[in-house]
């Protein structure tokens, strides 16, 4: 049975593509009917009747992928409906004007609309117009070719700029607990579905009456009390539940912000007073403090996020160096970047370092402890564009290879447990801006905690002897 | 070679006798059936590939060979201290003053109502906290004096105040937080991890299992085995006194050359096995082979601690020889350091009841605090300076936690203080690899019986451990018996606010 499903799903993603081939056919069966009509001694009679025929077949294979390719979720439902009657009324419109074709003159049924045959195809063409601007709705997101009209255009036809983000407060307290910091969440994160334009449910909060008037079930909020509140609870529900609202593939909204949509609910609906106003706990305070700064809470920092796409990777070479000892991991699936990690290849040399210049713009990571290398490859891996992060432990490197380093890129995390580099060569790596994580345990120098930069890590962490460490009960 | 011929005949006699009439029958119709459609499409085929009588390839097949996740992890490697018995929260990190007050009254009908415990019966009394607590670093984390040395590190931890389970006995419990079932036959989070990561050192197995406190865990050692993944993904269990895997030296009279050669024989045995019937089995058993004779060298290596540094010893309080959770939590920082993927300890002896000193509260319990507190604080610090601990998981936690009531077994009254097994609220914390600093989640109620907010399952921390490591836990499944295994089989939410 998950052979079948999984077939199902992959033959669906067929829909994409076969969806062009009713476009051109039909269209082309109106583009000739209308040369008829245009040209009296014309007769694309024959010509119009095959390419409806395949058109109409077409359309019913792509309806067909089309109803496997939705079964795999993730499509907004009602542009979802739109879309697939469309479609299925193309291909019934299109057999139909088939049909009507072929029994030209044959049969009598249907006389009255059989005159009107240029009408019907044009019917077609519109359909397709509109099932192809909902499925590329389905595919890109609403407003896909309105976003992207020329600025001054937008602003000759009035369409305003939308504001994806919430702004940033300059101070909180001060601001309005409504229009400054709730309604912006709302705004962000519901008003697409529940706005002016579009109201599911029946619900819409673009506006202040809208917002307390409710949907089609009544009102959603219940000043003073979250837990009567409709709103409230549609946020909380389990993730994958299927009332949980913003739904699944929408931008989710966030612990804080529903904490603040709850604390705004609790104390009694307020639309005019300033946040300094209504009574705040200690971590409600905490969280509006984060509305004045512009970093994003809960963020995953991405290292690779903002490299650009590597360069596909040599596969024999690839294969010669991983039978040599030298591991060659891809980050994650798909991607090309790699991590080289020598850790089964000790004698890794210069020469390896040389050889594996060939692929310098996939290399993120770099694991050489424990190896053979020496100052002489530092100049080559300081140029590798996108090297993040550098493994030297235990190595043979010195101050002088540091010196050579002081130039890489990139460069976020350096360790150099264990050898030989003193203070005078950690210098050399300042001028590296990226450059947050410098380990310098077990090394030759002496460090004055005092002076050097905060970021390195010398180690050499004691735990005191405490008179509790003997006592036995 | 002459040897190696024989031995290749024999297997396939072997598998002669192996052959029924069914598979003759079979064999008949599936071949008149070939016969006929490689007739008829004689020219469809390019030249066969299959055909030219090559050998397997072993490094192709390696089952342990890394492998990338599927999207780019910041832990590449875990070490699990599992308290085996379960901790007490209550003397360790869930400070509860309010429960100082209702020391000795008995406990309300109403928190009973309900619920199952593995030993109190009627109304117990409830037992204030057994220790002092204060807060420590910049985080402000509550730690009690049971862990002096822990305070250093508390900022590098992030804690989950309020996990819960639904089991109240050990086997079972402690199954479902290693496996993701109460019941057997699941793969481990070790073997999940190695299956889906494989092994960095291929010198070295790709997950470690190492006990201390005298006995292995009650689950036995199901709770790193590998359920229905191949069993090359198991955790191999090392032994820090003694000969680290048991039998790995050769025998008198067997040079590593003779071993050499009479593994290159069974190999080319087993690879002809796996060609005819497919049974990863066998692969496994190739790599398990070849595995044991590499780290006949390599294993004796890294689990030797005597060459450490003094400094060392003296920050994990170590003894050479010694079976003890300091040891083990030196040896994870070196298996960790050689490329091992996931290093599971275990120490037994934290299930304070208090039907005798040993295991109770205010005694036995102290004393096993004395035992883990500067090793596993040192092993942060160790991480730390050797910049390992920004990939390197670290998750510390028992099976489920205790109750604040005192443990009445069977309604009478216990010589020692001690606290009954229980579900509804433990702590568990972790850090390093991608682990926020110095956050707590989750909060319980003000006598710590039950959470209020932010609970989280022990599916979440699961599903929490795998995305650290690069894995989306919805997609990272086994196929058997028909469907799609997960590790947190149906459940499971990322703890978003502690990464």
């Amino acid at each position: 049975m998950i052979f079948l499903e999984e077939l199902g799903s992959f033959i669906g993603r067929f829909h994409p593509i076969l969806v062009h081939l009713p476009i051109g056919m039909l269209v082309l069966a109106f583009m000739m009917a209308l040369g008829e009509k245009l040209n009296k001694n014309a007769n694309y009679n024959q010509a119009i009747r095959f390419s409806l025929l395949l058109g109409s077949i077409a359309a019913v294979f792509a309806g067909i992928t089309g109803y496997l390719l939705s079964r795999n979720g993730g499509y907004e439902t009602d542009v979802l409906d739109f879309h697939q009657w469309l479609g299925i009324a193309v291909a019934v419109f299109s057999l139909f004007t088939y049909w009507l074709y072929k029994t030209d003159g044959k049969s009598t049924r249907f006389n009255k609309i059989r005159s009107q045959k240029f009408v019907l195809l044009l019917v077609i063409v519109l359909l397709i117009g509109f099932t192809g601007h909902y499925g590329g709705t389905l595919t890109h997101g609403k407003g896909y070719i309105k976003d992207a009209v020329p600025t001054n255009i937008k602003a000759v036809l009035g369409i305003k700029a939308e504001e994806e983000e919430i702004a940033v407060l300059e101070n909180v307290q001060e601001a309005q607990v409504y229009q400054e910091v709730i309604h912006p969440i709302l705004k962000a994160r519901c008003q697409s579905c529940h706005g002016e334009k579009k109201k599911e449910g029946g619900f819409a909060l673009h506006s202040q009456e809208s917002l307390l008037k409710g949907g089609d079930s009544g009102s959603l909020l219940s000043k003073g009390s979250k837990e009567k509140s409709e709103l409230y609870a549609r946020l909380i529900l389990p993730e994958g539940h299927e009332d949980r609202m913003p739904p699944k593939g929408r931008t989710p909204i966030t612990e804080n912000q529903i904490k603040l949509i709850a604390w705004w609910i609790d104390s009694g609906l307020d639309f005019e007073k300033k946040v300094k106003e209504i009574s705040q706990t200690e971590e409600i305070a905490g969280i509006l403090k984060k509305l004045e700064s512009a970093e994003d809470e809960g963020d995953v920092e991405m290292l690779y996020a903002n490299l650009p796409e590597a360069p596909s990777l040599p596969e024999n070479k690839i294969n010669a160096w991983q039978a040599k000892g030298i591991k060659i991991m891809p980050i994650s699936d798909n991607n090309n970047y790699v991590v080289i990690n020598a850790i089964n290849y000790p004698e890794l040399s210069d020469k390896d370092i040389d050889e594996l210049m060939e692929i310098k713009d996939n290399i993120v990571q770099l694991k050489l402890g424990h190896t053979n290398i020496t100052d002489n490859s530092l100049v080559k891996i300081a140029s590798l564009p996108n090297l993040i992060r550098l493994h030297l432990e235990y190595s043979q490197i010195t101050d002088k290879g540091l010196e050579s380093l002081g130039v890489a890129k990139q460069l976020n995390y350096v360790n150099l447990v264990g050898t030989k580099i003193t203070e005078s060569g950690l210098s050399h790596l300042e001028g590296i801006k990226s450059l947050q994580h410098i380990y310098a345990f077990q090394t030759g120098g002496k460090f004055d905690s005092q002076k050097s930069n905060s970021k390195i890590d010398t180690g050499n962490y004691m735990l005191p002897f405490l008179e509790s460490d003997t006592v036995k009960y | 070679m002459k040897d190696l011929d024989k031995l290749v005949k024999e297997a396939y006699q072997t598998q002669l006798q192996a052959e029924t009439r069914r598979h003759f029958l079979k064999k008949c119709v599936a071949g008149i059936g070939s016969i006929a459609l490689g007739s008829m499409m004689a020219n469809c085929i390019g030249p066969s590939s299959s055909a030219n009588g090559e050998g397997v390839d072993l490094n192709s097949l390696n089952p342990l060979a890394p492998r990338s996740p599927h999207f780019a992890g910041k832990a590449k490697n875990v070490i699990y201290l599992h308290m085996a018995g379960a901790p007490s929260q209550l003397e360790l990190f869930d400070y509860k003053p309010a429960l100082h007050k209702l020391h000795n009254q008995p406990c309300p009908e109403s928190l009973l109502a309900g619920k199952t415990f593995a030993f109190i019966r009627g109304v117990p009394k409830m037992l204030g906290p057994q220790a002092t607590f204060n807060q420590y670093g910049q985080s402000g984390a509550w730690v009690s004096d049971h862990l002096p040395h822990f305070t250093k590190v508390v900022d590098e931890v992030s804690f989950l105040k309020a996990v819960h389970t639904d089991q109240f006995n050990h086997g079972p419990a402690q199954l479902f937080m290693q496996t993701g079932s109460a019941r057997l036959g699941r793969p481990s989070i070790g073997s999940w991890v190695t299956y889906g990561l494989g092994s960095e050192n291929s010198n070295l197995p790709g997950f470690v299992v190492l006990t201390s406190g005298g006995k292995t865990p009650d689950a036995g050692k199901s709770v790193w085995g590998s359920g229905f993944l191949p069993s090359v993904y198991q955790g191999v269990q090392c032994r820090s006194k003694g000969d680290p895997v048991l039998y790995i030296a050769d025998p008198e009279g067997m040079d590593r050359d003779l071993k050499r050669n009479a593994i290159d024989a069974i190999n080319t045995v087993n690879k002809e096995e796996f060609e005819t019937f497919k049974d990863p089995e066998t692969l496994s058993r190739i790599a398990q082979y070849e595995m044991a004779y590499k780290m006949q060298v390599a294993v004796p290596e890294v689990m030797d601690i005597n060459n450490e540094p003094e400094y060392i010893h003296e920050l994990y309080g170590t003894e050479p020889g010694k079976e003890s959770f300091a040891n083990n939590c030196l040896l994870a920082r070196k298996l960790v350091e050689k490329g091992v993927r996931y290093v599971q300890l275990f120490d037994w002896g934290w299930d304070s009841h208090g039907t005798n000193p040993s295991d109770s509260i205010d005694l036995g319990f102290r004393n096993k605090c004395r035992e883990i507190d500067r090793p596993m604080t040192a092993l942060i610090m160790d991480l730390k300076q050797r910049g390992l601990l920004d990939e390197t998981l670290v998750v510390w936690g028992g099976e489920f936690g205790r109750t604040p009531m005192q443990e009445n077994r069977d309604n009478n009254d216990m010589p020692f203080l001690g606290r009954d097994h229980h579900t509804d609220a433990y702590t568990i914390w972790m850090a390093g690899g991608g682990i926020r600093n110095g956050i707590s989640y989750g909060e319980t109620d003000e006598i710590g019986f039950t959470g209020v907010s932010g609970r989280s399952s022990v599916h979440d921390v699961h599903a929490t451990m795998l995305h650290l490591l690069g894995f989306d836990h919805e997609k990272f499944t086994y196929e058997f018996q028909g469907r799609p295994f997960r590790l947190t089989d149906v459940e499971g939410i990322v703890i978003k606010d502690i990464i």
